[in-house]
Order: structure tokens, then sequence, then C-alpha cells
């Protein structure tokens, strides 16, 4: 067994015992921590593949940035409906049912595709790369992203402004 | 200017007097905002008149990302004709609900810009991001007057339903850029001729209608639409109802007609179920309203539904007369909805139907505009209404689809009932109480006096226009 295949049948359990535990504890709040675990986790699985500037994004963006928003989130409703919120799970067969059909899609997908044998070899630094396309290739979406930012901060501050 | 910057002259006009007023705001006077709204209008204008310059060039930009054509020419002035008269209506509108503030004309200048870009967008990521900018802006908007419970409805039911609809898109965009390898419109049309079968590919262009689907509210993605259109604020409401659907039929007909040629027998079917079901709904509910923006909501469901029996009709003739839809409702539905914002009873706006009730012999003007801009969407001649039901339903006999023109006809026979039923109040009924007033407003005049001309230039010499929309249709048929 390789190191590589050592580190994702480490990673695997984690992920989805993290991933379960998201959607089945009744505190909301062990939900986000098993999140933030699960997002990690899967950092990792992306750092296997040496997708390294992936697994980066991954853990600011989601482990840092999501799951803050979503621990303030909580705290704040928590504070106005002054109960603390559980998580029910009404829909659970349903839920179970459907997550089994996908299951079984991906699976049959996977199946029926052909992939190489050998993986490919690396692709050189990928952060270089994804850096120049995206000031050249992609600069477009690039500046638009920053004009929709422009707007979405122009509704938080209106939003957030006192009533006069 | 430098000719690479030639096809993106509308589009820099806008985003430069978006700038340019997020400045202003800052300086005085800080009391009253109606300044902004006229540099605003300025700006819409000014890029009107450099998008009717363009007419007949072509050009790409940003490495083909974004595209000049005829048909990106048309529906931007389409779009600047819709943003123009909605912020004409809103300047004494906002001051009168005391909700006047420099954020709502940056974001009115923000999604129109959103708006112009997916008419120009030639790969599905900058179609993706032109989408959210509009929608992000439009979901801001719908939740301007703050104090009310029924416009932060809207803006949240917007808000969550068009981040689920974004959802299926991006997916949709993820599975066809697995499929082909690319995001491009051309190269996706070009890979997907040997993919037809591809389940990949089928998925993803699905995901990508629903996406569509939502936007331009056809039915079954048609939800949001009554409660949105009733708590947002009037003028923001036009703006959603016209440029926003404008907008949205602009990507769904480049990707329909240009990318995804291949299919078209397929979506063609689907289509024809769809635009079925989206008239037939929308007007029978209609017929249950009182609240006139609701009633109009359910209303612009059911053109929709026309509007896509020109998309299944197909060829420049169906695709043309879509075009041709597009610029008559946007006349149409912006005059209908200002007339609406106009009229006020007591302090709250006037939406009931009794709110309408003797009109005509109080404020005769008014309640006859408000009556052509109704006999317009009945679709009664010499009105815009009539010419642009007459070319599209006329492109559905032409290639075929009797049984769809004679749904279509009929659904419109059963329209005309609550429409009419509006122009009964005002001329035949007799107030009571408190009685409906039209509010002073000169620059909602001027924009009521704007649609007016349109709707009957549109219906008086329709086929210059017509014969414009055919040219512009042109580039995405061959």
């Amino acid at each position: 067994m390789t190191l590589e295949a050592a580190g994702f049948w480490g990673l695997a359990p984690v992920l989805l015992a993290s991933s379960l535990a998201v959607v089945l504890s009744k505190n909301l709040f062990h939900s986000v921590l098993y999140l933030a675990l699960a997002l990690v986790a899967t950092a990792g699985v992306f750092l296997l593949l040496q997708a390294e500037f992936l697994a980066a994004v991954q853990v600011l963006l989601y482990a840092g940035g999501v799951i803050t928003i979503v621990v303030f989130a909580i705290v704040v409703t928590e504070r106005l409906v002054g109960e603390r919120l559980a998580q029910t799970n009404r829909g659970v067969i349903n839920g179970g049912l459907i997550s089994l059909a996908v299951l079984i899609w991906i699976v049959v997908f996977i199946a029926g595709a052909q992939l190489p044998r050998t993986a490919p070899p690396p692709p050189g630094d990928l952060t270089q790369a994804i850096g120049r396309d995206l000031l050249t290739r992609f600069v477009l979406p690039f500046e638009l992203l920053a004009v929709l930012f422009l707007a979405g901060l122009l509704g938080a501050l209106f939003f957030a402004r006192k009533e006069e | 200017m430098s000719a690479a910057l030639v096809p993106l002259a509308p589009l820099l006009l806008v985003a430069a007097t978006a700038g340019l007023l997020i400045v202003l705001d800052l300086l005085p006077p800080r009391e009253g905002k109606g300044h902004l709204g006229v540099v605003a209008l300025a700006g819409v204008v000014a890029a009107l008149a450099g998008a009717l310059t363009l007419w007949g060039r072509e050009g790409r930009a940003f490495g083909g990302m974004l595209l000049l054509d005829n048909f990106a020419v048309f529906l931007d002035v389409v779009i600047c004709y819709a943003a123009a008269l909605v912020l004409l209506l809103s300047m004494d509108y906002l001051r009168r609900n005391g909700m006047e503030s420099g954020e709502y004309y940056i974001l009115v200048l923000l999604a129109t810009l959103g708006m112009m870009l997916m008419a120009q967008a030639a790969d599905l990521i900058v179609i993706f991001l032109a989408l959210e900018l509009m929608s992000l802006s439009l979901y801001v908007l719908a939740g301007l007057f703050r104090g009310r419970l029924t416009s932060a409805e809207s803006s949240m039911k917007y808000f969550l339903l068009g981040a689920f609809a974004t959802g299926f898109f991006v997916y949709g965009i993820a599975l066809i850029y697995g499929a082909t390898g690319t995001t491009a419109l051309d190269r996706i049309a070009a890979a997907s001729g040997g993919l037809q079968r591809d389940p990949l590919l089928l998925i993803g262009f699905g995901l990508l209608l629903v996406g569509f689907g939502f936007k331009i509210s056809s039915v079954p993605f048609h939800m949001w639409v009554p409660d949105v259109y009733e708590g947002a604020p009037t003028s923001v409401t036009a703006l959603i109802a016209t440029g926003s659907k404008a907008a949205g039929f602009a990507a769904l007909l480049r990707v329909l007609f240009s990318t995804f040629k291949v299919a078209q027998p397929d979506w063609a079917l689907l289509l024809w179920v769809v635009a079925v079901l989206t008239m037939t709904l929308g007007n029978v509910i209609a017929i249950a309203q009182s609240n006139l923006k609701r009633m109009l909501a359910y209303s612009s469901i059911a053109h929709v539904g026309y509007m896509l029996v020109g998309v299944v009709a197909g060829g420049a003739l169906g695709a043309g007369g879509v075009l041709f839809y597009l610029l008559m409702y946007t006349f149409t539905t912006v005059g209908a909805f200002g007339a609406i914002l106009l009229l006020e009873r007591g302090r709250q706006e006037a939406v009931e139907l009794d709110d309408y009730a003797g009109l005509a012999a109080r404020h005769p003007l008014l309640a006859l505009t408000l009556a052509l801009f109704l006999l317009s969407l009945v679709g009664m001649p010499p009105t815009a209404g009539f010419a642009g039901k007459f070319y599209v339903f006329g492109a559905a006999i032409r290639s075929g689809y009797i049984w769809l023109a004679v749904i279509a006809v009929l659904n419109s026979a059963v329209a005309a009932y609550y429409y009419l039923r509006v122009v009964v109040y005002m001329y035949m009924r007799e107030a009571e109480g408190v009685p409906t007033r039209p509010a002073p407003s000169f620059a909602g005049r001027l924009a009521l006096g704007v649609a007016l001309w349109g709707v009957f230039q549109l219906g008086l010499m329709p086929a210059p226009v017509l014969d414009l929309a055919q040219a512009a249709v042109a580039p995405l048929l061959r």
C-alpha cells in the first residue's frame, strides 16, 4: 500500500463519520464543529490529489470563513429567539432514500467511466498557473466578481444602516 | 476610443455612471437624492444612444467572453428603455415614500449592467456572473421599504428562491463543462454535435433550463412571482418584470438557438409543454386577484408563456417575434406599473381594484392612459400588444404548431376578462370613501408619456421594428 492510499483510507472514515454527524447531531453547535472537521478532511483529500491550492482555499474559505459566519448566525439567532436551537430530522427517511439514490447513481457512473489505470503526471506548479489564468484568460469574470461584491456590499450597508 | 473597447461602450457607460454615483452619494447636498436619479438617468440614456449607434457592428472582447452583435444591441436597447423609464418613475416615488437613498440608484444601475452583460455574454461563466449581479441588486431593491413587512418578505423570498435557482444554474454549467471541457458558448456548440446523447451534457442543459426558467418566471418555477411583485416597491417591480425578463430571455435565446441548436426538436417539445402550462396557469390565477400588482404578476407569467410560444416556433419569425414582444412588453408593463405607482389613496398606494372605481370621472387622462396600457396587455389593435401577439402566434402557425397557437389565442381571450375588469371599474363604477388621487410628478408623467409613445409607435407601425428584430436574431440562427 502506497503512502497516498494509506492517507486516503485514514481520511475517508473521518470524512464520512463527521459528515454523518453534521446531519444527525441534535445540537446545532456540534453540527457546525463536525462540519468544520469534514471540511478540513476534504482539504486533506485535495492535498493527497496534489491540489495544494484547492486545499488551501478550502481551509481558508470554508473552514475559516463559512464556519465563522455560521457560528455567528447560530449565536445571534439563539439570542434573538431566546432558546437553544435544536436540529430536527423529520425527513430523515426520505432524505436517506434520496442520498442512497444519488450514491447508487454516482457509483454506477464511476463504474461505467473509463478511468486511466495510472495516475496522470503531476501538472507542475498549479498555484502559479491559476494565478496567471485568473489575470489573463479569466480577467473579465475576475473583474465582474469585484462588481458583484460591490453590489453585495452596498446592499449590506443599506440594510445595516440605522433608520433615520 | 480604442477599437477594442467599442463593443463594451454601453456597458462601460453604465458601470462608470454607477461608480460616479457612489462618489456623488457622499457629497452634499445630504438632503434629497433626486439629483442622483438625474445622473443615473443620463448614464442610461447615454448607454441607450451608444447602443443604437453600434447597430450593425460586430466585435468581441476579453478573449471572446463578451461579444457585440445586433442581437446584443437590440436587447441592450430594450433593457436601457426599461431602466430609463423605471428611473424616471422612481424619483418622486421614493421621495413620497420617504425612502430616498443613493444606494437605490446605484443598485438600479448595477442591475442594469448585469442585464446588459447577459445580453452580450458569450461564455457561461460571464452569463452566470451577470445573472448574479442583476439578481443580487434586485434582491436588495425588493427590500427597499425596510419598514414594511411585505417588502421584507418580498426581498427574502426572492433571495432564498433565487439562490436556490442559482445553485441549479451553476451545477448545470459544471456538468456542461465536464461533458465538453469548455464554458465558451460557441465551443460548447462545436463539441456538443458529437455528444448528443451524453447524459452529462443533457442533465447539465436541463439544470441550465431550470435556472433560466426561474429568472424568466415560467411554470413550474413561478412561485416567487406574486409575493415578490406585490411586496417590492412598485418601481422595482416594474424593473423585475421587464428588464430582468428581457435579460433572462437574451441569454436563454442565445443558449438555445446558437449553442444547443442540435437539440432543437427536443427542447422545442419540452418548451411547448412549458409554454402551455405557463400561460394557462398565469391567466387562470390572475382572474381571482383583486390586488392589481398581484394581478399583473400573474399576467406577467402568462406573457412569458406567449413569448415561449415564439421560442418554440423558432426561426427568424419566432425568435424575432420574441424580441419584438419583449420591447412591446417593456413599454406596456412599465406603463401599467407606472400608472399604479402614481396613484395613491389616503397615504397608501392604490393597489386594490376598489381604489380604481370611478377614477375616469375625476382623472380622465390618467384613467385613459392606464386603460390603454391594459388594452395593450390584452392585445387589442392598434396597440403594440396586438402586433406582438400577432407576430408570435403567426410564427407558431407558420412553423406548424397550430394547436399551440389555438391555445395561446384562447388564453388571450380569458386574459381579456381580468384586464377589462379594471377598465370597467374605472369607467362604470362609482367611487366610494376616500378619493384616489394621482401624485403630482412631472418625471412620472414623462415616463408614462414615453411608454405610451412606445405602445402606439409599435402598434401603428410595427413592421420596421420587426425587421430590426429579425435582423437581430440573424447572428444566432446562422
